[in-house]
């Protein structure tokens, strides 16, 4: 798993590419929470070059996305083969997080105003 | 053509890709189309990470795969522990029983993902043994 980070004004895309699972998560909780620690607060994970997403990765996720939404951050996601996000569709949380279908959406969306449906942030 | 496939693994959390990419490779050469490939290898992954995160360092665990032209069976067995706290096992088993994880919720979901992808998941307790055996199947005709 690697991770490749882009800054568009205040937003920052971390695009993930290989296999997300028990292996690398951990690694993925502390990349991501550094970030936030360094101030990103609102955060596009492009899974576009994901190859393979399990339950550990939805759980870093989930933490991550706890943690930015105590700062008035939020985490959306972009992209994403069919298989992973029948994950995020499996296990409900497709209603929780936003999904662009790509980067470019992900970053145009309105500040602050994500989604026009669907739960808060959590 | 039967297919057997035999591994014991260090609980670590390297051994998971490299069990998914074994079993995979073996699937790609009986002809198993990419979509069902990827539903047993989301099980298997979330198997041994369910192992992996209740280890005791330094075990090994066993995964046992069956395949035939028609049918994958799975089990991944944590059974070769050394006796430690009976807390360790029962934290296993409520994690696996609980009802659908909360959305806020970072962990649960692994057990919702393989009944939602493959068959027959059972998870056997081996009281002897103080460990488990986690059971799936898949049809391999797409």
């Amino acid at each position: 798993m690697d991770f490749t980070v882009r800054r568009y004004g205040d937003r920052t895309i971390v695009a993930v590419s290989g296999d997300v699972d028990v292996g690398s998560s951990p690694r993925l909780r502390v990349f991501l929470l550094g970030l936030v620690e360094d101030g990103a607060r609102d955060l596009v994970i492009d899974l576009g070059k994901a190859t393979f997403l399990d339950s550990t990765g939805l759980g870093v996720f989930i933490g991550v996305s706890r943690r930015l939404g105590a700062l008035n951050g939020e985490l959306v996601f972009a992209g994403g083969s069919p298989r992973v996000r029948e994950v995020f569709e499996v296990t409900h949380l497709a209603k929780v997080f936003a999904l662009y279908g790509t980067v470019e959406e992900a970053v145009a969306r309105r500040p602050g105003g994500v989604r026009t449906a669907g739960p808060s942030p959590l | 053509m039967e297919v057997v496939l035999e591994m014991t693994l260090p609980r670590n959390a390297e051994s998971a890709p490299l069990v998914r990419h074994t079993l995979d490779a073996s699937l790609r050469g009986l002809g198993v189309t990419p979509e069902v490939r990827a539903d047993i290898a989301l099980a298997l992954g979330e198997a041994c990470a369910n192992v992996i995160q209740h280890a005791t360092a330094g075990k090994d665990y066993e995964v046992r795969a069956r395949m035939d032209g028609a049918r994958c069976v799975v089990e991944v067995i944590d059974g070769g522990a050394v006796v430690s706290t009976t807390g360790r096992r029962e934290g296993v088993r409520a994690n696996w029983d609980a009802p659908p994880a909360p959305p806020s919720a970072e962990h649960g979901r692994g057990l919702q993902l393989m009944r939602a992808l493959t068959e027959e998941v059972h998870i056997l307790d081996r009281v002897q043994r103080n460990g488990a055996i986690v059971h799936f199947e898949k049809s391999l005709a797409g």
